[in-house]
């Protein structure tokens, strides 16, 4: 029954910050300060509880954390996701036998005592027999906590399994993106310095539009940037979310990214004759000399790579103090070997990639990108510099981005180096309006010097990250014959694996013996069957696995058709979390914008039975006897930020790096202490940041802010490290990679093995035929985020109300001539076979031979009514195995060729057993 | 004193963070809107340019709505703030004819659920308790006027204060939307208009918005 409204001003009795009718009664009126859980981006948020239930979330304005205030959609809808009447409230089996897509898992609820003794007699028994035959895994994203490092990730490393199988793995993530940045940045992805930068070039990147990394500080930094005029030329083949803030959309063909880098790096350097001499020599091996077999040649008695003295005239170690000058260029004889440096053959190679063959591949007009290379260099103001904070500092006011559509490919490991070393050409890399990784470089707060992390020279002097959580690519493992599932250690290189989900993995697995079999998997908060890659794949392998364990909020297609056992995790808003609060892994806001430790709290108490999953996880570890284990890993987790103490243990066996001191580990937690996820976080906060800034200080406060520092937040000239634009390493894996993939008999396209940054074909150019012309692609639609939040009302509402979130898109003239028109129901078929349909709205912001689906929509889950049926789910498409990923980093190739033809039904929903559509 | 606002088209990325604002502050029922964001594209290919408008009701100067309500539900305030008093409105819709922007909309649905099917959530149960609905009326954006009248109740400034300024303006996170007196010439958003020459949308209209743009 509605209450009669009595909406006259007078009687109204007002509320500050609120809109109220009437004269309710009010017992309870609180703003909590938290971080949000609406996608990675764990923007600082205040959120408002009126007489224990949460009405509103806004952004926190009181620091740089987020967007100073504003916040957006997924995050104001979190309140809907927290009530969602769907959700698991308490331990549940699977009482169905049968495992499949579209299986009704027929839930039973359980204890929780009887469903942590279950899991846990599994545990005991697989611990003992053979850790890796533990599957663990997950995402850290949206509606579930991102307790990756503190949850999963101690729990398997401490269990000792090696199979960990990330659920951005397959596409929604960047594995080349990762790797790059963590070669070039030492950070886990990139941005620009929005607020120097004046000419940004954009590769299928979404910064400030919708990426989920770094949300609310992008959205904000990139709007003042756009509105003082800075130009943003976004090269992607749809005019969305990134093409639909541009200042130039340039459409493009998927997968071309690299090429239209390489020839803007040609022009720049053999036509223009522009670069960053000085950047050239000092922070990248572009004077290392290399030789006839592609490799360094080094010094004879310290190993150790050798440049050319032009002053001297003669060959010295890269890092010997009586250098006078770098040749950069040239041909020297050293060793009774020809001498090049590395920077002299990038040069000389990209000569091959003129605009034209540009054009050819992407169909961007050669003119175009000639002339944009220009603009590009003229803005770089080589040799400019600025002051901050006193500090003088080079300014390089261009930036050239990419992340998940521009290396989306089979390409990808190339096409990322490729936009990275146009930033290098010209010095653009964390300096002054520049490309800046997430800051890198910490020294510390100022009352204890904690929370500290610097990048250092590793092997061969090359630029290694301060904190075990990034990419670590350089020094690279050696290659090995794999051992595990994600056989990732074949190329250790890859960042993520899409094995052991792919259509050939049971073949390699076969050819090593079986090593074992995966007897039991844990997942949290991902949905692998429906944003990772094709179900039917997934399903095969998913199917197989005799016991599954998932932690969730929410039943997704992934628990009810494989799930034996679902734990109820708590939606952020209901709990705390420590591993959101370390920024410089994901999310810390860029340039001089300050530091900030902000903490994520519960606004309101976790309802029924559900629980937080570390704590979970810590029950499970005190029944099979490995509690001690995890605290002890959880102090050289706290000490390695601690500037006493660097790298953990779990990366000892990469070359070269520092390790772990473990006379230096601060004891936070004793071994036999058994202690609530709040002390851990209480002792983890005053180690850090002292006595005096617990739990009790850090709840109310929100965040603990400190200034950064101008050598801080611009650090590259601050170290002495280099960056590869030759990628000797690559050269230094490849003959391993070929030898240790014959065991399992794995074909990988070994030319791109190549230590010079190059293009290659996407494989999905490569399977364009006359019947199938169209590429099809997923993009990031800024009101989604993974699976989840298509079951969010209100996000919904507004998709429905969106001409595209919903749809798939196409060029109208293409579809005028395959006579095709709005609101058509259609079919992407792929040259393999594989069907998905949707509704058809056509675009003029769309490249003609393309055809784009909003990622990971198309829901099936019974348990999920509200995402049921919308939009298309792109993933179907897709292949996943060998050949359709990069050999260098493992992205999977995420477009595909299709044809497109009138459909009668949703195809893809024969069979799921719902509602009709 | 006149509450108005401007919009930096060249900041909003279309997220819709002020819908969502909206619908939170004032618990607006399933399928309602107080606003909206609405997506189109000019041009033609390759030369194409993405339109993106976050749009509300107006609040005109020259209110069309006003002029042809017959019971006097629909009313302007002094600070030219445009609502509909729920107890005169009798759902004859002239209103949502006459106004050229079509942001009115009629609330009928009294038992809608954003969980249809399924139990009201404690937060749908809340809503009803602090910011209930009638049915048969005709709603509309009100420029948040109980954070206007309860702010400046508490010494706030509309436009400054978070606390006193509409929940679409603050959530923004492009900071897109200046909101502030278009009466003071003094004011910030007056400088902004000036400065960044800000328009009307659908100026030929010829109801003088309270809401103007900047391209």
């Amino acid at each position: 029954m509605v209450t009669k409204a009595k909406d006259k001003p007078a009687k109204d009795k007002p509320v500050r910050g609120m809109s109220v009718k009437g004269n309710p009664e009010i017992w309870d009126d609180t703003w909590v300060k938290s971080t949000c859980g609406g996608c990675y981006g764990t923007c600082t948020i205040r959120a408002h509880r009126v007489n224990g239930v949460i009405i509103k979330i806004e952004g926190e304005p009181d620091n740089d954390f987020g967007s100073r205030g504003g916040l957006c959609a997924k995050g104001e809808a979190m309140i809907q996701a927290l009530y969602d009447p769907n959700r698991f409230n308490y331990p549940m089996r699977r009482t169905n036998p049968k495992k499949g897509l579209f299986e009704d898992p027929q839930w039973k609820r359980i204890s929780w005592d009887e469903a942590l003794d279950e899991i846990a007699g599994h545990l005991k028994r697989i611990r003992a027999e053979n850790p890796n035959k533990l599957l663990h895994g997950g995402t850290p994203s949206a509606g579930s906590g991102p307790d990756l490092p503190l949850g999963f990730g101690v729990f398997g490393a401490v269990f000792g399994t090696k199979n960990w199988y990330v659920g951005g793995a397959g596409l929604h993530c960047g594995s080349g993106s990762h790797m790059g940045a963590g070669l070039y940045h030492a950070s886990w992805s990139i941005v620009p310095d929005f607020k120097y930068c004046n000419y940004v070039i954009q590769m299928g990147s979404n910064k400030g539009t919708g990426s989920g990394h770094s949300m609310g500080f992008n959205m904000r930094l990139s709007a003042d940037a756009r509105s003082r005029g800075m130009k943003n030329v976004v090269f992607d083949p749809i005019c969305n979310f990134g093409g639909g803030k541009a200042t130039e959309w340039v459409p493009i063909l998927p997968g071309t990214d690299a090429i239209i880098a390489l020839a803007m790096t040609n022009i720049i350097l053999n036509e223009l004759n522009v670069y960053d001499a000085e950047f050239i020599k000092m922070k990248t091996n572009g004077p290392y000399l290399i030789g006839p077999n592609e490799r360094y040649i080094r010094d004879k008695e310290t190993n150790k790579p050798l440049i050319w003295d032009p002053v001297d005239n003669k060959a010295k170690t890269f890092n010997d103090p009586t250098i006078k000058d770098f040749a950069i260029l040239g041909e020297y004889t050293v060793n009774g070997v020809k001498a090049v440096p590395s920077f002299q053959l990038v040069k000389d190679h990209v000569k091959k990639y003129s605009p034209e063959y540009a054009e050819k591949e992407s169909t961007v007009p050669a003119a175009t990108v000639r002339r944009i290379a220009k603009e590009w260099a003229d803005a770089a103001m080589i040799g400019a510099t600025i002051e901050i904070e006193g500090e003088k500092l080079p300014l390089r006011p261009v930036a050239s981005v990419m992340f998940r559509g521009g290396q989306g490919h089979t390409n990808s490991a190339m096409s990322y180096c490729a936009m990275c070393l146009l930033n290098a050409i010209v010095g653009a890399m964390d300096v002054p309006g520049g490309t800046l990784g997430w800051p890198a470089y910490v020294e510390g707060h100022p009352d204890t010097g904690r929370y500290k992390v610097i990048p250092y020279p590793c092997r061969d002097g090359m630029l290694t990250a301060g904190t075990f959580m990034e990419h670590k690519p350089w020094p690279v493992e050696e290659s090995k014959v794999p051992d595990t599932v994600l056989m990732k250690e074949l190329v250790p290189t890859a960042s993520f694996s899409p094995h052991p989900v792919t259509s050939d993995f049971q073949k390699y697995w076969d050819n090593l013996g079986r090593p074992y079999e995966i007897e039991m998997a844990m997942i949290f908060g991902a949905n692998m069957v429906r944003s990772t890659q094709n179900r039917e794949i997934a399903e095969d392998f998913f199917k197989r696995i005799p016991f599954i364990v998932s932690f969730n909020i929410l039943p997704n297609e992934f628990c009810e058709g494989f799930a034996d056992i679902m734990l109820p995790d708590c939606h952020p808003l209901e709990t705390y979390c420590l591993f959101s609060s370390h920024g410089p892994f994901f999310n810390y806001p860029i340039g001089m914008e300050g530091w900030d430790f902000p903490i994520r709290q519960p606004v309101v108490k976790p309802a029924y039975e559900r629980r937080n999953k570390v704590e979970a996880l810590w029950d499970l570890a005190d029944r099979i006897g490995m509690r001690e284990e995890m605290n002890n890993y959880y102090n050289v987790y706290f000490s390695s930020f601690g500037g006493e103490a660097l790298i953990s243990g779990d990366i000892a066996s990469v070359r070269d790096v520092k390790q772990i001191d473990p006379s230096k580990i601060t004891v936070l937690i004793k071994p036999e202490e058994k202690i609530t996820y709040q002390e851990m976080m209480d002792r983890a906060f005053k180690f850090y940041f002292g006595e005096d800034k617990g739990l009790d200080y850090i709840s109310k406060a929100g965040t603990i802010h400190w200034p950064k520092k101008a050598k801080e937040a611009y650090w590259r000239w601050y170290v002495d490290v280099r960056i590869p634009i030759y990628m000797e390493h690559i050269a230094e894996l490849r003959d391993g990679i070929i030898e240790n993939a014959k065991k399992p008999g794995m074909e990988l396209e070994w030319e791109q093995f190549t230590p010079l940054i190059s293009y290659f074909p996407a494989q999905v150019a490569r399977e364009e035929t006359k019947e199938f012309d169209l590429y099809s692609f997923s993009y990031r639609d800024i009101l989604h985020n993974g699976t989840y939040t298509m079951e969010i009302p209100w996000l919904d509402e507004v998709s429905q109300l969106n001409p595209y979130t919903y749809n798939i898109t196409m060029n109208a003239e293409t579809a005028k001539k395959k006579g095709l028109k709005d609101g058509d129901l259609i079919c992407l078929e792929s040259s393999y076979g594989r069907k998905t349909t949707g509704t058809l709205k056509t675009m003029q912001g769309q490249h003609p031979k393309t055809i784009a689906i909003s990622a990971c929509s198309g829901g099936w889950a019974k348990g999920a009514p509200i995402a049921y049926g919308k939009g298309t789910n792109f993933n179907i498409l897709l292949e996943s195995d060998a050949k359709h990923a990069c050999p260098v980093c493992w992205s999977q190739e995420t477009a595909t060729m299709v044809k497109v033809y009138k459909i009668d039904h949703r195809i893809e929903y024969d069979g799921v057993g719902g509602k009709k559509l | 004193m006149r509450w108005g606002m401007a919009i930096e088209l060249k900041r909003c990325i279309g997220c819709n963070a002020c819908v969502l604002a909206c619908k939170a502050e004032h618990f607006v029922p399933p399928q309602m809107f107080w606003n909206r964001v609405l997506i189109g594209e000019k041009g033609k290919y390759p030369q194409v340019t993405k339109l993106i408008y976050s749009v509300r009701c107006n609040h005109c100067a020259e209110p069309k709505c006003v002029k042809v309500c017959p019971t006097g539900a629909t009313q302007q305030r002094e600070d030219g703030i445009v609502w509909v008093d729920d107890e005169k409105c009798v759902g004859c819709r002239y209103c949502m004819v006459a106004c050229p922007y079509q942001m009115r909309q009629m609330y009928e649905e009294e038992d809608a659920q954003y969980f249809p099917g399924q139990e009201l959530t404690e937060h749908e149960k809340i809503g009803k308790l602090l910011y209930p609905h009638t049915p048969g009326v005709v709603q509309k954006c009100v420029f948040c006027k109980e954070r206007i009248d309860s702010g400046i109740a508490q010494g706030l400034t509309p436009g400054v204060d978070r606390d006193a300024t509409p929940a679409c303006v603050i959530v923004c996170p492009t900071k897109a939307i200046h909101f502030g007196d278009l009466d003071d010439p003094n004011s910030e958003i007056n400088r902004v208009i000036k400065e960044k020459h800000a328009h009307a949308f659908h100026p030929e209209f010829d109801t003088q918005p309270s809401i103007s743009y900047i391209d």
